[in-house]
């Protein structure tokens, strides 16, 4: 599992950004965190992604940062435990 | 079409709606809202949820089912007595060649419907064994079922097949519930409470197994042994024959810790209807039971389609053991 964080400026930029990795099947954690749970193909194709599109058009405050995680060493607070349990009762 | 990873990644959400509750869209996920109290319980993700199950009231929303069509998540909606009202699922309803094999299979042929019942009445044996009771009432029924197993199998006849279910059925509850003054299985009348709490477990059941039956693209009210009847969704009554005893040994557990009992229910014109302040209790105790299984009752329903898609021979079709 990946977890893919941005911090873009130009708003189009950011948005496009967003949209390249929800297609890709991310899912949105946080405000620019998103979840990559999928096939290292997929994962592999987002990072090429990132590197032959979208970094030439970074400019000095844009930064992305790719941590490799697993599931089990994640540790959630908020209603982000209700997000990996089988059965959640409101 | 989902995938066992999707399955296994994605939660179940049971969300009580008896009090002052709302479900919107916001940024693109999903967030419980508490109106009273004017404060937000939970925002999820909608790529993370399988099912939506609401108790209670909800406003349906175009966003709502927008989202929910999108990333394929299943909404039902239950009244507070836990009975079902409402059910969507953006199934795969473009597959139209599981319809027509479907439409195509001969009435008359059982032989899947012989699977079905067999694999019922193993779980029978399966769990008066787990007892671990040797009086002669489990022991007898247990030689019974096992022969009514061996029957099922060579049944040529559709009333004959019912018969030999119905006589392992009743056997087998009168034996697993004998020490909770049991008095003969009446499905839907609600005439005792534990007829009334299997009406309700059972309602789980179905409706869990709709969400993964629906997955596939079948016409659900075209099944293999539960013949045709208008309104009645036959194949998801079939498919979750074998899933029963689910069910049954959560009652039986449940009544032993005195998890559940009469006193959760109130009489009305015969009828046991299960009290309101107990809705809770009753969910949470059948989809802890039912949740465990997940991936395999998706594994399950997978390995019937392809079976039935691929006019398998009946020895490869999938069995539950419990």
């Amino acid at each position: 599992m990946i977890i893919v964080s941005y911090d873009i400026k130009d708003d189009k930029l950011r948005m496009r950004f967003a949209k390249m990795l929800r297609s890709q099947g991310a899912i949105r954690l946080q405000f620019s965190v998103y979840e990559v749970n999928n096939t290292q193909r997929v994962i592999d194709n987002i990072k090429t992604k990132i590197v032959e599109t979208y970094c030439k058009l970074f400019t000095g405050v844009d930064s992305v940062m790719i941590f490799n995680v697993s599931k089990e060493s994640v540790q959630k607070f908020g209603n982000a435990i209700h997000r990996d349990t089988d059965v959640v009762y409101f | 079409m989902f995938t066992s990873k999707d399955v296994e990644y994605r939660s179940i959400y049971v969300i009580n709606c008896i009090t002052d509750r709302e479900l919107r869209v916001s940024s693109g996920e999903l967030l419980l809202e508490d109106l009273q109290e004017k404060k937000v319980l939970t925002k999820l993700p909608f790529q993370k949820i399988l099912a939506l199950f609401v108790i209670g009231h909800i406003h349906v929303t175009t966003p709502l089912i927008e989202k929910c069509k999108k990333h394929n998540v299943a909404l039902v909606v239950l009244k507070p007595s836990l009975r079902p009202v409402f059910y969507w699922a953006d199934s795969a309803e473009a597959n139209f060649l599981v319809r027509k094999r479907q439409y195509e299979f001969d009435k008359n042929d059982i032989t899947i419907a012989r699977v079905l019942v067999e694999n019922k009445i193993a779980n029978h044996v399966k769990l008066l064994q787990r007892t671990r009771r040797k009086d002669a009432l489990t022991v007898s029924t247990i030689a019974a079922c096992e022969q009514k197993m061996l029957q099922a199998r060579d049944v040529q006849e559709y009333n004959t097949l019912m018969g030999v279910e119905g006589s392992a059925a009743k056997a087998f509850f009168a034996t697993y519930f004998q020490d909770a003054e049991w008095q003969g299985r009446k499905p839907r009348v609600k005439t005792d409470y534990l007829n009334a709490t299997m009406d309700i477990g059972y309602t789980f059941l179905f409706n869990y197994m709709e969400c993964f039956v629906r997955m596939f693209g079948f016409d659900l009210y075209v099944g293999v042994y539960h013949r045709l009847w208008f309104k009645r969704k036959s194949l998801v009554c079939d498919l979750m024959e074998p899933f029963r005893c689910i069910i049954d040994k959560t009652i039986r557990t449940a009544v032993n810790r005195k998890q559940i009992s009469e006193m959760d229910y109130e009489v009305h014109k015969g009828e046991y209807r299960l009290k309101r302040d107990m809705n809770k209790e009753y969910s949470k105790l059948f989809f802890d039971a039912l949740v465990p299984f997940k991936l395999e009752i998706f594994k399950y329903v997978q390995s019937y389609y392809r079976c039935f898609m691929g006019g398998k021979d009946i020895s490869q079709y999938p069995m539950f053991e419990i």
